[in-house]
């Protein structure tokens, strides 16, 4: 392997010693109807090499000696190949759109394929999807765009990444691996997508299969998503200037159906009669409490107990109603201003931008701002093209404290069902009313808005990601290509919460805390290639690459914490004082550091192979190695991959109709090894961020242990190691179909598809006698099946007036087909049992209350009923939190300068588990002493014998059990775009102050419809309980060309 | 163009240069696999790991709730422990007496030292001694693990019989159960060689030394009745520590000193557990008293000289606090630790040997091997230790010899994990007073049921497709 890479490289050297002339070409691009076209696209074939046309449609290229063919494309018309021969000039008529959707290049990150020749299943998105969106994370933009990708949420703080999950989950250990993200060629970490700047994108390509993602080999096993950025044209110096202003708002809570004031109290009071009294108002103060049966009527005291006070007390209480979503979040303002310069000359061309991003969360303490700068350069002379594309981004994250804590009085999306409406959080100063809470005088919320106001918890990044690729045009037939890469990311992290504060006393030693940990995290990429491209005899057109490719990565970080600190200073470790050692003769560290890395190398090959535009087959063997895997035996593995798609428009049989205009018929198959399977251990630092060990659960683990007959540190083995750890396999099969009607302006495209993991990393219990329990061995087989499609219309589309409709659907059925032996095993609140899909729900039956008793009524494992929830079995019959199908569909409509978008995504067949919902109708004493009920309680709780009623009565509990399971399909209003195309206008003069302009309004997160009873049925994850829900943004901007 | 050009060899030699290494990048920072236990003082914190998962704890109350030594308290649970009822998925033998995790973790840790320790750096002063040192600890907690082991899961001696696996190295893979006469050979052996490295004084009896073996080899002796290596053992041991005297007898168990022990395991409120706790629950203060989960039977407190038996009171306490609240008062006082409602409540050290009963092994080898003289004088002398004004007695029979010695194991080794296994190796039934019982189905236990031999946990055994699960129990 070593020779190839040494004639790759060597031909790399000799290619720059040859030179010839250049030679001009020019003409003017017209459509059907003789308008210039403005900005269309010429492009060299087979080159980097191309230019724009200026307003006038007219163009000027340089191109080399052996230039034949010029790739001529416009945005909505037909992309034409024109042979120029010995001509200097060419002029093009573009014929309309017939065939435009389909012929749009495919860009694989590595090579820019045509659709009539890409036999793998993939996606391609326009800039449109991401562009002027107001998230801070672009991949939040991407639910309901492309079918077979699933993008839930998991948090609505500015900034935060989405779960994707393409085709169904492919791994158990590895369920959350997310899918490959790569740059202009340079692959990027999924999680920091908030130091990215979406604008700057021209297309989001979403790769599927194993035929797409072959060039991407084991990074690419949970599927790839490859985003080029926008590159400059040659022609007049373009300059835009875009702004946004906008707001969030706290989404509506109206859902949970919480009691008020008097409700609550009536149910604190409902909970003392019915024998499970709590130390809450409604029961202490109630005249109806034995308690107070002897008190007197009044009293000379006005605050000495007595039935007066009480009543008045009661009174008070129900009058305050405090709106938690008023005082727990804010509506959060959010502005943006980008320019971007866009040119240059037939040799260098450039695309430039720079943009400020802001956005504060509905979480009072959550915000991001962004600050990020791109060049993408391009530079051509003879046969050499350099491109340099990268950025440079700076993000400030102020992060949900709340959202992190969890399960906490402190988490305001906790308290906004738990804190019970009759507290007033606020002083008659407007301040927070803190301190020690009870029941009869409660402060939690006055706790939680005065930690917020005196922690902080922010991340800072700084984020670079560039890539620096050489080609050289060797023969007319042989190019020569290396791209290198860099990914950088530093990131510092810190917590504070201020000494002088009352949140600051609860913390150890009672003064405050401040952690800090940074961590430097770096991915270099460097990719070789020599790509022979021929065609013979006019229909034989071959296509072989050879490439070599070196992926490192480092991490390295720090982290510390300190206590006691200085009450006269914030947000600072500096004066922090001495901490005691209480006698001790030792002191634990409160700093840590870590460092770690791997390495990547590969080597492949692919082929491409059409016959005359109508039969193409493609094939690709790889062969990659990495150090994540710590036994050298399986350290390598070669995979490989074949497809072949039929033109079958070019048929002859076809040319003479006009019912099709496209029909295309794709399959492909092949092996994709999946790195996101390797489980890692972390290094934590600081509790703030971590540091990931690549190798850890394979080799022999220790941790450590106290025993108190020695001042030792004991070292125990956590884990057993294993040496026969090897990477997963994806078996992928893929069928697909493309085909349009109607002059091609009804289009469709179905996928089906076959995925088959093997070597299923799955839990297996161990003998005893190695002293250890379980350990996840390579033993395991799942699939997923599935069908996709995607149909886009355009119904009307005429010189003003355009509508098209789109929409996309996927199903996807997942089965634990082998669990090697081991029958099924419980994991978190589903269960792993062969035969089921990944995520199946597994709990108790419950099956209401009692109408006798009021005791909670369960399915037995033999299915008789029983009031014991010991007895009770358990089943997973429930349904699975992963849904089957998901889709999304669009309306696009133009009138002549105005434009309407809409986006609308769903999913259905889901069911998660409700955790909100168990709490606040949990109905018991315990649980209603701390957390507000819904008013279901009221209506739907037994309370003397011959209830018919859901819940079980107050005395007794009924667990999580599936009375928590609910439907969690839903429809969302997700986008709205509204926009008005200024035209351009001078001064009179002649030149152009503005080019064009746009105002639009956007709105994101509109509406929901979901049977769902908790805040929002969308998340990443199989339980609600503590989210930051996705917000509602409505955002106003210009775009202004000059 | 030269730029491009040097750009290119800078590129080449990068490539090359990081080809080979590229798939070898290791970890340097986990403390794991040869790291972990790289020098002789990594392998002593080895050792201390496997310290820090040593338990007499479970093996104490298995032998009080399946014997006779206890009465349900106001807190029932294991009962089918308690009433002989359980099953190989029986969730108490899965989750409080899985001897077989246990004990096998120990071994493992121990079994990774020895591996380790060869080859380990020596880079202090010293650092050869304690290599030997730790060989000779690792050898000794590997051969107590497996004796435990052997006493949970393993009928009474018999060379032929079905023992369980010998664990010499770490191991993940399946491994079949052996036979009692190689398995107590090695034992035997881990033993032998442990004495030859373990250090001959009682400087530090949180950990193993010399007289610890002794112990343990007495013990192993007694139970495969070969009475001549018992009275040889049990004899070195005695001779090294003496019992103690009646004064010193409560320090024992308030750990105010170290009478008659040779090793023990070290515990304080915040490691390793309240021995306290697995009879009755700590306190909130002296008024409001723990949850009594398992009483002092009405078998053994009565069975004490009450007024002149100093381990009556040091053992057993009734509570008037309790009585004047009309609760069980009834209270194993063996482990109270510190006041009710303190910090060291119920906080004892785990006591592994003891001259207490190092004496009647060797009275009961002695009384075996026809010396009823002998085994009148050792059990005398215990006695002589333990009450006032205590009376000789002299043995007419190898039978009245025997009697007396298994009572007096039952009232001077209560809760230490003795008595269902001296049950057991006697052949004797397991018989409750009435009043002791839960019910009426839970008085007697035959001698030599099969549930003497606890089941092999059905998970283990679904892990394992080399072992087998003892009789009574197949599914």
């Amino acid at each position: 392997m070593r020779k190839l890479l040494c004639l790759v490289l060597g031909m790399l050297f000799v290619c720059v010693q040859l030179f010839a002339q250049n030679r001009t070409i020019s003409g003017t691009i017209t459509d059907d109807k003789g308008n210039p076209i403005p900005n269309a696209s010429i492009l060299v074939k087979g080159s980097n090499t191309g230019t724009t046309t200026n307003a006038d449609g007219k163009f000027t290229i340089s191109v080399g000696p052996n230039t034949r063919t010029l790739l001529v494309t416009s945005v909505g018309l037909a992309e034409q190949e024109v042979n120029i021969g010995n001509r200097t000039t060419v002029n093009v008529t573009l014929n309309a759109a017939e065939q435009s959707l389909q012929e749009v290049v495919v860009n694989t990150g590595y090579t820019r394929e045509r659709r009539s020749q890409f036999a793998g299943a993939a996606t391609v998105l326009s800039a449109k999807v991401v562009e002027n969106v107001p998230v801070g994370s672009f991949d939040q933009a991407l639910q309901g765009r492309a079918p077979g990708m699933l993008v839930n949420s998991g948090s609505g703080q500015p900034g935060a990444s989405a779960q994707i999950t393409i085709r169904g989950v492919q791994s158990i250990q590895g369920a959350g691996a997310q899918p490959l993200y790569v740059i202009d060629g340079v692959p990027m970490p999924s999680f920091d997508m908030q130091s990215i700047n979406p604008n700057d994108f021209e297309s989001i390509t979403v790769l599927k299969d194993a035929s797409a993602a072959a060039l991407y080999g084991a990074r690419g096993g949970t599927g790839v998503i490859v985003i080029t950025t926008k590159k400059g044209r040659a022609g007049a110096t373009n300059i835009t200037y875009r702004g946004q202003y906008g707001i969030t708002t706290p989404p509506n809570f109206d859902r949970l159906n919480l009691m008020n004031s008097s409700e609550i109290l009536e149910y604190e009071e409902r909970m003392g009669l019915q024998g499970a009294p709590t130390a809450t108002p409604g029961w202490r103060y109630s005249l109806k409490n034995p308690a107070n049966a002897t008190l007197p009527a009044t009293d000379a005291n006005p605050f000495a107990p007595s039935q007066a006070r009480y009543n008045f007390i009661l009174d008070s209480l129900r009058g305050i109603n405090s709106n938690w979503r008023d005082i727990l979040f804010r509506q959060g303002t959010s502005q943006t201003h980008e320019i971007n310069l866009s040119g240059g000359s037939d040799k260098t061309r450039f695309f430039l931008s720079g943009s400020y991003f802001d956005q504060e969360g509905i979480d009072r303490g959550s915000s991001l701002t962004r600050y990020t700068t791109r060049f993408n350069i391009e530079h051509t002379t003879n046969k050499l093209t350099v491109a340099l594309n990268g950025t440079v981004g700076y993000s400030q994250t102020r992060l949900s404290e709340g959202e992190w804590l969890g399960n906490s009085a402190r988490n305001p999306f906790q308290m906004v069902y738990r804190a019970k409406p009759y507290e007033n959080p606020f002083l008659a100063d407007g301040s927070p009313n803190f301190g020690a809470s009870t029941n009869l005088a409660l402060k939690q919320v006055g706790n939680l808005l005065e930690g917020i106001q005196n922690s902080q918890w922010r991340q800072d990044q700084l984020k670079s990601n560039a890539g620096l690729t050489l080609n050289y045009e060797l023969l007319p037939f042989l190019n020569l290509r290396n791209t290198s890469g860099v990914d950088l990311s530093y990131d510092y992290n810190t917590r504070y919460v201020n000494p002088a504060s009352y949140i600051g006393s609860l913390q150890s030693f009672q003064a405050g805390i401040a952690s800090e940990a940074s961590r430097r995290s770096a991915q270099l990429i460097n990719t070789s290639s020599a790509i022979f491209n021929k065609k013979f005899a006019d229909i034989h057109e071959v296509e072989v690459g050879a490439y070599f490719e070196a992926v490192r990565g480092y991490q390295r970080g720090n982290g510390f914490t300190l206590y006691n600190l200085d009450p006269r200073l914030t947000e600072t470790g500096q004066g922090a004082g001495t901490l005691p050692t209480n006698g001790a003769a030792t002191y634990p560290q409160n700093a840590t550091s870590a460092k770690s890395g791997f390495g990547i190398r590969s080597y492949f090959a692919t082929g491409r192979y059409t016959y005359d535009d109508r039969y193409t087959v493609t094939a690709n063997i790889r062969r990659d190695g990495t150090s994540r895997i710590a036994n050298d035996d399986n350290r390598q593995i070669t995979t490989w991959s074949a497809g072949f798609i039929w033109n079958a428009m070019k048929e002859q049989f076809l040319a003479n109709q006009n019912v099709l205009t496209d029909l295309r018929v794709r399959g492909s198959y092949g092996i994709v090894p999946n790195i996101g399977s390797l489980a890692t251990f972390t290094y934590g630092l600081a509790g703030l961020t971590s540091i990931t060990n690549y190798t850890g659960p394979q080799i022999p683990g220790f941790g450590t242990t106290t025993y108190a007959g020695s001042p030792l540190t004991g070292l125990a083995p956590s884990s057993p190691g294993n040496p026969d750890y090897q990477i997963e396999n994806v078996r992928k099969a893929n069928l697909g179909f493309d085909f349009g009607f109607w002059k091609n302006r009804a289009r469709f495209t179905v996928d089906g598809y076959y995925n088959k993991t093997v070597d299923l990393f799955v839990r297996q219990n161990l003998p005893a006698e190695s002293g250890f329990a379980s350990q996840d061995l390579n033993a395991g087989v799942m699939s997923n099946k599935g069908i996709e499609a995607t149909v886009n219309v355009d119904v009307v589309r005429s010189r003003d007036f355009t509508l098209t409709l789109g929409a996309n659907h996927a199903y996807n059925k997942n089965t634990i087909e082998n669990l090697g032996g081991v029958f099924e095993y419980v994991s978190g609140t589903f269960i792993i049992r062969e035969g089921l899909s990944y995520g199946s729900h597994y709990t108790f039956n419950y099956l209401g209350a009692d109408p006798q008793t009021g005791r909670p009524i369960y399915e037995t494992a033999d299915g008789k009923t029983t009031n014991n929830l010991a007895q009770a079995g358990r089943f997973a019959k429930f349904g699975n939190y992963l849904p089957k199908h998901v889709g999304g569909f669009n309306a696009d409509i133009r009138y002549k300068r105005f434009s309407v978008s809409a986006l609308f995504s769903y999913q259905f067949d889901v069911v998660r588990s409700n955790n909100t919902r168990n709490w606040i109708t949990r109905g018991t004493a315990g649980y209603h002493a701390s957390v507000n009920g819904s008013r279901e309680l009221l209506t739907n709780q037994w309370q003397k014998p011959g209830d018919i009623a859901e819940f079980q009565a107050v005395i007794y509990d009924r667990d999580f059990t599936s009375s928590d399971l609910e439907d969690a399909k839903f429809l969302r209003f997700r986008n709205l775009l509204v926009s008005y195309q200024v035209p351009g206008f001078n001064f009179g003069n002649g030149n152009k102050i503005i080019k064009g302009a746009r105002i639009y309004f956007q709105g994101q997160n509109l509406a929901i419809w979901s049977p769902w009873r908790g805040v929002d049925p969308e998340d990443n994850n199989n339980i609600s309980l503590n989210e930051y829900p996705n917000p509602t943004m409505f955002v106003g901007g210009v775009e202004i060309n000059f | 163009m030269k730029h491009f050009r040097l750009l290119s060899i800078g590129l080449l030699l990068l490539t090359l240069a990081s080809c080979r290494k590229l798939i070898e990048i290791e970890e340097t920072d986990f403390i794991g696999g040869d790291v972990a236990l790289k020098t002789v003082n990594n392998n002593e914190q080895g050792i201390i790991g496997a310290y820090a998962a040593m338990n007499t704890e479970m093996g104490i109350l298995l032998n009080s709730v399946m014997s006779d030594e206890v009465k349900v308290g106001e807190f029932y649970n294991s009962a089918t422990v308690h009433e002989w009822q359980f099953a190989s998925t029986d969730v108490t033998i899965r989750d409080n007496f899985t001897a077989i995790s246990l004990y096998y973790r120990i071994i493992d840790r121990a079994n990774r030292v020895l591996q380790a320790l060869p080859t380990a750096e020596a880079l202090r002063a010293g650092d050869e001694a304690l290599r030997a040192k730790l060989r000779g600890e690792a050898l000794f907690l590997r051969a107590f693990c497996h004796f435990e082991l052997a006493r949970y899961y393993a009928g009474n001696y018999d060379a032929a019989g079905l023992a369980m696996a010998y664990m010499e190295v770490p191991s993940i893979k399946p491994v079949a159960r052996i036979t009692m006469g190689p398995y107590y050979e090695k034992m035997k052996a881990d033993m032998a060689e442990a004495k030859t490295l373990l250090p001959d004084n009682l400087t530090d009896i949180y950990r193993a030394n010399k007289l610890a073996v002794s112990g343990l080899q007495a013990r192993v002796a007694l139970y495969m009745r070969n009475w001549q290596d018992a009275i040889t053992y049990s004899t070195e041991y005695i001779n090294a520590i003496p019992l103690a005297s009646r004064a010193d007898f409560p320090g024992i168990w308030t750990d105010a000193n170290k009478a008659e022990v040779a090793f023990k395991l070290s515990r304080t409120p915040s490691i390793g557990g309240r021995i306290g706790s697995l009879y009755d629950a700590t306190s909130a203060s002296a008024s409001a008293i723990g949850t009594v989960t398992w009483s002092p039977s009405d078998e053994l407190y009565n069975a004490y000289d009450k007024t002149n038996d100093i381990r009556f009171t040091t053992y057993i306490k009734d509570e008037p606090l309790l009585s004047a609240a009309g609760r069980v008062s009834r209270l194993v006082n063996k482990y109270a630790g510190t006041a009710y409602g303190t910090p060291g409540e119920n906080v004892a050290d785990a006591k592994v040997f003891r001259t207490g009963e190092m004496i009647l092994i060797r009275a009961e080898a002695k009384a075996e091997n026809g010396d009823l003289a002998g085994a009148a004088a050792d059990y005398n002398a215990l006695r002589n230790a333990r009450i006032t004004g205590n009376t000789a007695v002299t043995f007419a029979s190898k039978d009245e010899a025997i009697n007396a010695i298994i009572a007096e194991r039952f009232i001077e080794l209560p809760f230490e994990g003795h008595r269902l296994w001296d049950l057991k190796r006697r052949g004797l039934p397991i018989t409750r007073l009435a009043a002791d019982a839960p019910n009426a189905n839970a008085t007697t236990l035959p001698a030599n049921n099969f549930r003497f031999l606890l089941p092999i946990p059905q998970t283990a055994l679904d892990a394992n497709p080399l072992t087998v699960q003892n009789p009574g129990y197949e599914r």
